[in-house]
């Protein structure tokens, strides 16, 4: 009895891991077929000639180098920008004592209910009004002071931090900031990095936003190099699961050294 | 001078500690006043506006929202969203709890599961929907070769009949494994004292199941309800990536009919209105879910 029940739970963890990873090797199957073998039937996981073909194609297609180019500058900025702004804003929130703090905090809070869609219209018309329409600026500025739950999460972590470490550091005659950087943040590396993944990879797969707010090549990210070589309706699926296989590549890196901090996203999400 | 000797004395000096809290506030608040509160004052003054971001803004009162409730293309909408929510949360979150009471045995290695099926979660949903679009493509996809081998008809994927069900699978896909993640922390959160007095009184696994594990589980199922379905109600990028809303509009959800009304045909008071309205429909969600937050506190 034990036992069958210890062989159902290892089939469900095994069935639940093929089924999430099967996309993921279909894809890179795919991508490294020669053109002629993408239909075959019976469909092959691995095809008699691998070949790096398809990739060479889509990059010729497309500048591809271009996009990925473009998605990690925004990327590098953003994350730059919500590490520093989430994290002064967070230690303000927890430590510093002025009037008005905690109702200010609660105002920020409050944002965390609208919906991007609610501003999506008037940002936009505003980068227009500002000449920002098809710049880098126009996809970083929205997203690079730090959203509402990102200065959340830090702050919940900042308030767990002792205060006698902080007291220490002001008798030896440190001021604010030398505090901040000399005690908190080495204290606040793992919730950090739990920012850090979030932030890249909600900026990185970013796209609606993007879309609307970019019309040239040379600006282009790459979900929506991506969607553009997806809406061609092409049937080159080996040239189309490459350029994904592009797009996804970074993701899934960051993903097999750091998946602890994902799992740690989660468990802070659910705990929200 | 009599006068001054009044306010000093309530008046705190700045010191360094309330212009560095200030100065360190500042570039989150004034963002949040620039990209949040400014914009949502905007959105709802542009729906009382007719612009096509060319000619001057014309005043129409509640002429859009008027338009927007006789027209059946928003009513449609609404109703593929709520299809849509239906079909993926349902069967999102049967998967998920399922999955996670399996992997929420003590036995060695189980949590070494938790990596693979967390992993569609973070991927690119442009990228999501293009490799579903192709292992679900109805002559030469990898589903319908499977499905074929095991005996059963195959399935000509997002046509008319089941657009909805497609599009849900590969959101289903995306976030299973998110959501068994949450029901993992909800089930580590019952203490096995529960069920080691429900063992002595001779419950069964599945009277314990019902009695002590479904309602103990109950704010971990509302937090996922609630922000699965405020999520789902905004899907677009796998839309976008599959059917672009189609075939004809049969999986236009709402997201797409804003889109489509403010940035491909310009009408920017009117798609306006449609999102004042979702606004306040996610905003009523998310109170409930505050307030169900709050009680289960």
């Amino acid at each position: 009895m034990r036992t069958a029940g210890n062989m159902i739970a290892y089939l469900v963890g095994i069935m639940a891991s093929i089924f999430a990873i099967f996309p993921f090797l279909w894809m890179v199957s795919t991508s490294l077929k020669p053109q002629n073998e993408i239909f075959k039937f019976p469909p092959e996981w691995i095809s008699s000639e691998v070949t790096l073909q398809s990739f060479l194609r889509v990059w010729q297609s497309m500048p591809f180098d271009r996009y990925a180019f473009n998605t990690f500058i925004v990327t590098a900025v953003i994350l730059a920008g919500t590490l520093v702004f989430a994290s002064i804003a967070a230690y303000s929130f927890a430590r510093l004592r002025y009037p008005g703090r905690d109702k200010l905090f609660v105002v920020l809070l409050a944002s965390m209910m609208i919906p991007k869609i609610v501003t999506m219209i008037p940002v936009y018309i505003m980068m227009r009004e500002l000449g920002l329409i098809d710049t880098y600026a126009a996809i970083i500025l929205p997203l690079v002071f730090a959203e509402a739950y990102e200065v959340f999460l830090l702050r919940q972590f900042f308030a767990t931090i002792p205060g006698e470490m902080e007291e220490s550091a002001k008798i030896d005659g440190a001021g604010i900031i030398r505090t901040f950087l000399t005690i908190i943040v080495p204290m606040s590396k793992p919730i950090l990095a739990t920012l850090t993944v979030l932030t890249v990879v909600k900026s990185w797969n970013n796209f609606l936003w993007p879309l609307i707010v970019t019309s040239s090549e040379s600006k282009y990210l790459l979900s929506i190099g991506l969607a553009n070589l997806n809406g061609q309706n092409t049937s080159d699926w080996a040239g189309i699961m490459a350029a994904s296989f592009i797009a996804l590549l970074p993701i899934l890196a960051i993903f097999a050294v750091a998946q602890k901090y994902f799992v740690e996203s989660i468990q802070l999400t659910g705990l929200k | 001078m009599v006068k001054d000797s009044g306010w000093p004395v309530k008046r705190r000096k700045w010191n360094a500690e309330m212009w560095v809290g200030y100065g360190f506030i500042f570039p989150t608040m004034a963002a949040f006043l620039v990209f949040s509160l400014i914009p949502t004052i905007g959105v709802i003054i542009l729906s009382f506006f007719d612009w096509n971001m060319i000619n001057t803004p014309v005043f129409l009162g509640f002429e859009n929202y008027i338009e927007m409730f006789s027209r059946s293309e928003f009513w449609h909408s609404l109703w593929v969203t709520v299809q849509y929510v239906l079909y993926s949360q349902v069967t999102k979150i049967i998967l998920a709890l399922s999955i996670a009471l399996a992997l929420n045995q003590k036995l060695p290695g189980m949590k070494l599961f938790r990596i693979p099926i967390i992993m569609p979660w973070i991927v690119m949903p442009i990228a999501v929907g293009i490799v579903w679009k192709w292992i679900l493509s109805p002559s030469t996809g990898l589903l319908n070769y499977y499905i074929q081998q095991v005996g059963l008809p195959t399935v000509t994927w997002f046509s008319p009949g089941n657009v909805l069900q497609s599009i849900a699978l590969v959101d289903v896909w995306q976030y299973f494994g998110f959501t068994t993640v949450l029901f993992l922390i909800g089930l580590q959160g019952i203490s096995p004292m529960y069920y080691e007095a429900a063992s002595i009184d001779g419950a069964n696994k599945w009277r314990s199941f019902w009695h002590i594990t479904l309602p103990l589980l109950r704010p971990t199922f509302l937090f996922v309800l609630v922000t699965a379905v405020i999520g789902s109600f905004q899907v677009f990028d796998i839309v976008y990536a599959t059917t672009q809303g189609g075939p004809g509009a049969l999986s236009k959800v709402y997201y797409y009919l804003i889109y489509e009304k403010g940035f491909q045909q310009l009408q920017m008071g009117y798609a306006s209105a449609l999102s004042v309205f979702l606004f306040v429909v996610l905003m009523i969600m998310t109170m409930i879910q505050l307030r169900v937050f709050r009680d289960n506190q």
